[in-house]
């Protein structure tokens, strides 16, 4: 178990939550409808929201599985489908192991309710790149305990034993006789089975779809229109709000005037909230334009003074004289930095960055005095039911919480509860239900941002070059604390935050001696967080810092890294396999360079290998190389495409990032924080090398090397280091990965 | 009263003439495959065509409709045969999948006019932003559809 | 074009060519030293003139789309047009990001974005980057260049055409050309009734 994941343990978890797991749950009391036209196309399909209860005339077999008499399968997807894959993967494992037809299987989001709990976290949640190696083992085993209920119904009806039955493509079929029936034909008399507590996994090892490529079951809708997303809800008399917060980031709300504008078209209401306030219309264009109109005044708050330069003033401070907790202390560093022959120390620093999502933050809320139900994009459906329990002091049965099908993209953003309780707010003042929609103004400043890190690291190394202590600092704002409440003591007592030390508090190196220290800094500006956590800032310094290592031991930064991970075959080996791929030892020409990077994140290795062409300001990104190595592999499609748009994404971090002034966020839309072009995108050479150890996660791998190997590549090209990013604070930007040269677009 | 044809079929839509098109399309025609992602015409997740032109229909006011022949995502076809969809399935180019309605709108109006684009032309038309980042599929599945081998990265 | 050179050697001369291309001007409309009337202004008022056109035409909201280059420029810093815009075969933007993909017939509010009938870069013999006043003007009145305008054409351009009026109402938070479209029609003709007289190369910007 990962170092944080120890931190996390259940026992650490939310209090008053049972820890728990229940094979089959009575349900959080439900009575939705499916939402959304299913759109048949090949494979799966998948539906919206639906109640946890089955609908008339289909048998549950456990919470996770439900058939029809004429043998349709329906299974639960626990998880959100942010573009990962995992509404694919995870309901292919269950049904691989059921003996469903996959192809004619139906898929629904799942409302919040305890079975569909993280079996690990026991919490309701999509992130940290962990659904798989959470979920697999679950979902074999649901998959198995509907398996044996239905051949032991079938075996029943037959007076046969259930060992000489199989499942295949819908049917359960009797070896010796022939006989064969369908699920739906004997999922009655298998609903009324109790539900085994140990179900026999097949023999095979691993279910029939997993390890082969699955088309994924939500494309076909993503590239006809028809794939709803939070922002596509619709609810029968449903209003549109649009909403207008303070312009500093801790403003009030001092006044508003409504009569301004409440005899405009379609107006209905008008809602104040704490920092802001919200237009509800019968169309959102119409609440737009009166939201333009509406006279509002804020209070601007105490942060007047917050700046991109006071706060990194406040980090520098923080980085000179802590406080410090001290997470790591393995050995007499003073003493190792003190033999050293050669000293090397470095600052580096991390930009703080938007999520983004191109879906920007929406939510649907149907609200009244006694009852809450919602609809939204959401990562985090326990926290919102929680959130929206505090908002509104309902009770557990009187609220729902549905998930759309599909988000625009999570990052994390999406775990947070703030725009479902708004929506929830909105409802209930407006007396109907409100879909509020914040526009891409909205998205960006009321974000809850990566968090800045500073870092300083000090190395000695001996007469050979070899470190003989390494010595790190890390201040940061803390990651988990909103998205996970509960961590407030240990933040209290322990004095760091675990997500934002991942990366640090175990290392692929071997170092002698070694000592971390964090400091946890408060600001006012709102952190948690982001697609590659903690693991982002502390590998951009590491990787860079183990560069420098390398430069004043003289030596190549591939074969430096090969002598430091000399205890580390499994990284060793991907470190290898990168340099051959990307032809690491071949000459690179005049203004060229390539630059290394190698993680143990999320419970998976990877190297990465970056070339760039650097001329004056421009820097092109030719080629990104990057061999993985995430255990076992699920679906070798999904997993590429999550490792190589990873990259393309891990390119971002290092083009824009969010700055402060006069107590606001400076950016605003995609013309202040820009995104990378598709012309500015590398070659992505990608390489899966499975070591058959633990599943290890992949939604947030791809990104994590690629601050550092960029900057590598850059020092290799140019002799200039990078100690912070994006590009732009060094004076630098993307250029086209191509250069063109076409009449019209050279 | 504002009246012009979408996808082939004649709607009326009683809306403020400023409305931009893309609201219109997604509330008052029930046509959502149509996303918002910025509403400056920065981001082209709100392209569709206008005459066989493509559009950002964020900075498309309604009055500007009438006499044109609007198309979104819906009326690529209706049954995924569209060689782009086909080659997008193909390739699985979507991950979130927010900004593809826009991609392939704007690709549907690329290879309407370049039959066997370049990467050079496919670098200055496909300007839509993935946050996700698909855009080395989004070359690949272009390629393909246009019966081309498959481009580097 | 033989006016342009006229002008900076004979003056008598260019006036009995201007005469002469007043008699001629139904019958051959596209050969502008032959279409204007005998000046009315001194060469001093026409050259001052010229300095405030140029000053107009040297504004962001002129020269933005008057590039040298394969793509738009944007802002009073001229940076270049976002969303690798770039020029195409005519000017009118590449298959799948033509200059309607954003611009529509008038200014977008809501998007902030500009807009005129027919938005489109000016061709590359149009191209003012980087031109002397002296240079800037022989471009202008070169009907080679300018797309066959005469010096009637032109100032009917600068009067009427939309794409025109944009540079003194070009919404959001752009900075509109100080003055107004009226005044540059004003210095227009006194430019034009002076033979719409070049400083010489010589003569510092």
């Amino acid at each position: 178990m990962s170092a944080l994941a120890r931190l996390l343990s259940p026992d650490s978890a939310a209090e008053g939550m049972s820890r728990r797991v229940f094979l089959f749950s009575t349900a959080i009391a439900g009575g939705g409808f499916l939402l959304g036209a299913a759109s048949r196309s090949s494979g799966a399909t998948i539906s919206g929201a639906g109640a946890v209860s089955p609908q008339p005339g289909e048998f549950p077999l456990t919470p996770w599985v439900r058939i029809t008499p004429d043998n349709a399968v329906t299974i639960v997807v626990s998880q959100s489908e942010i573009g990962q894959g995992i509404s694919t993967t995870l309901p292919a494992i269950l049904a691989g192991e059921l003996g469903a037809d996959w192809d004619a299987v139906r898929l629904e989001t799942a409302p919040y309710a305890l079975a569909y709990r993280n079996p690990e976290r026991q919490w309701m949640f999509t992130g940290n790149s962990e659904s798989c190696q959470a979920f697999y083992d679950l979902m074999r085993q649901m998959g198995a305990a509907a398996r044996e209920m239905l051949t032991d119904a079938a075996a029943s009806r037959w007076g046969v034993s259930p060992d000489a039955c199989r499942t295949e493509k819908g049917f359960v079929l009797h070896e010796g006789s022939g006989k064969r029936v369908s699920f739906g034909e004997v999922a009655a008399e298998a609903a009324k089975l109790p539900v085994p507590a140990k179900p026999r996994l097949r023999a095979a090892g691993v279910p029939d779809l997993v390890g082969k490529p699955i088309p994924r079951v939500d494309i076909p809708a993503k590239v006809n229109g028809t794939a709803q997303f939070g922002i596509d809800m619709q609810v029968p008399g449903m209003l549109l709000a649009a909403i207008r917060t303070a312009p500093t980031l801790t403003g009030k709300l001092r006044s508003m005037n409504r009569e301004a504008v409440a005899g405009m078209p379609g107006v209905r209401a008008v809602v104040a909230l704490e920092n802001g306030a919200a237009v509800v219309a019968d169309t959102y264009w119409q609440a737009r334009m009166a939201l333009k109109k509406l006279p509002l005044e804020f209070d601007p708050g105490p942060n007047l003074d917050l700046s991109s330069s006071s706060v990194l003033a406040e980090y520098r401070r923080a980085l000179e004289n802590g406080p410090w907790a001290t997470p790591v202390n393995e050995g007499d560093v003073s003493a190792g930095l003190g033999r050293a022959v050669k000293k090397v120390t470095a600052d580096y620093e991390s930009p703080f960055l938007a999520h983004a999502t191109m879906e920007p933050m929406n939510c649907t809320a149907s609200v009244t005095s006694d009852r809450c139900e919602i609809w939204a994009p959401t990562q985090g459906q326990e926290l919102a039911f929680f959130a929206l329990k505090q908002a509104l002091g309902l009770k557990d049965d009187q609220i729902q919480v549905n998930r759309s099908p599909y988000a625009g993209g999570g990052f994390g953003r999406r775990l947070l509860p703030d725009f479902v309780v708004m929506a929830a707010l909105i409802s209930k003042a407006a007396g109907k239900p409100v879909k509020i929609i914040w526009d891409r103004e909205e998205d960006i400043r009321r974000d809850w941002y990566r968090p800045a890190t500073a870092t300083r690291l000090a190395a000695g190394l001996d007469a050979d070059g070899n470190p003989t202590a390494l010595s790190v600092r890390v201040v940061s704002p803390t990651i988990l604390h909103p998205v996970f409440p509960s961590i407030g003591e240990f933040l209290r007592q322990k004095g760091f935050d675990p997500s934002a030390m991942e990366g640090m508090l175990e290392l692929i190196y071997d170092f002698p001696v070694r000592r971390v220290d964090f400091h946890l800094f408060k600001t006012s500006v709102p952190t948690s967080v982001m697609r590659t956590t903690g693991y982002g800032p502390n590998t951009f310094a590491l990787e860079s810092f183990v560069d420098e290592l390398a430069h004043a031991a003289g030596s190549d930064p591939y074969r430096y890294r090969r002598r430091l991970l000399a205890k580390n075959p499994r990284a060793l080996r991907l470190l290898d396999r990168a340099a051959t791929l990307s032809g690491w030892k071949k000459p690179v020409a005049k203004g060229r360079g390539r630059g290394i990077a190698v993680a143990d994140a999320f419970g998976s290795y990877i190297a990465q290998v970056i070339e760039v062409a650097a001329s004056g300001p421009e820097i092109r990104v030719l080629r990104v190389t990057s061999v993985v190595d995430c255990g076992r592999v699920l679906d070798p499609v999904i997993a590429k495409s999550n490792i190589e748009c990873g990259v393309i994404f891990g390119l971002s971090y290092c083009k824009s990032e969010i700055a402060f002034d006069k107590g606001a966020v400076v950016q605003g839309n995609f013309d202040g924080y820009e995104l990378p072009y598709l012309a500015e995108s590398p070659e992505l050479v990608t390489e899966f090398q499975p070591s058959g150890e633990k599943l290890g996660g992949i939604g947030e791998t791809g990104p994590v090397p690629v601050t550092p190997a960029l900057a590598n590549a850059i020092f290799a090209a140019t002799g200039r280091r990078l100690r912070s990013m994006p590009l732009r604070r060094n004076g630098l930007r993307l250029g086209f990965a191509r250069p063109p040269k076409g009449r019209g677009y050279a | 009263m504002l009246e012009f044809k979408v996808n082939g079929q004649l709607r009326r839509v009683d809306v403020h003439p400023d409305t931009p098109l893309l609201w219109v399309v997604r509330e008052q025609l029930g046509l959502t495959g149509t996303k918002f992602g910025c509403g400056i015409a920065r981001c082209g997740a709100c392209t569709l065509h206008v005459d066989g032109s493509p559009v950002r229909s964020c900075s498309f006011p309604v009055s500007a409709a009438p006499g044109h022949e609007i198309t979104t995502i819906e009326g690529l076809s209706n049954d995924v045969s569209h060689p782009l969809q086909r080659a997008w399935i193909a390739e699985q180019v979507p991950q979130c999948g927010y900004c593809q309605s826009g991609m392939l709108m704007t690709a549907a109006a690329l290879v309407r006019l370049r039959p066997k684009p370049t990467d050079e032309e496919i670098d200055f038309a496909m300007t839509n932003l993935c946050r996700c980042g698909t855009y080395p599929r989004v070359r690949s599945a272009i390629k393909r559809a246009t019966g081309q081998a498959e481009g580097r990265g | 074009m033989m006016f342009g050179k006229a002008q900076t050697r004979n003056v008598p001369a260019l006036a009995a060519v201007c005469l002469l291309a007043l008699l001629v001007a139904s019958a051959n409309p596209g050969a502008a030293g032959q279409t204007r009337p005998p000046p009315s202004e001194s060469r001093e008022a026409g050259l001052q003139a010229w300095a405030g056109i140029a000053r107009v035409l040297r504004h962001p909201r002129c020269m933005n789309c008057h590039t040298t280059t394969n793509f738009p420029r944007q802002g009073d810093d001229r940076h270049p047009h976002v969303n690798l815009v770039r020029r195409g075969l005519d000017g009118h933007g590449v298959p799948g990001q033509m200059c309607s993909t954003c611009h529509q017939t008038e200014n977008n509010e809501s998007s902030g974005v500009p807009g005129t009938p027919n938005w489109h870069l000016a061709p590359l013999s149009m191209a003012w980057e980087g031109l002397s006043d002296a240079d800037l003007c022989r471009v202008l009145t070169d009907p080679k260049k300018n797309g066959g305008m005469d010096l009637a054409k032109l100032e009917e351009h600068i009067e009427h055409d939309p794409i025109v009026a944009y540079g003194w109402n070009p919404g959001a938070n752009r900075k509109p050309i100080p003055g107004s479209r009226a005044d540059l029609i004003q210095l227009m003709k006194t430019w034009s009734r002076a033979g719409a007289p070049c400083p010489s190369r010589t003569a510092s910007r």
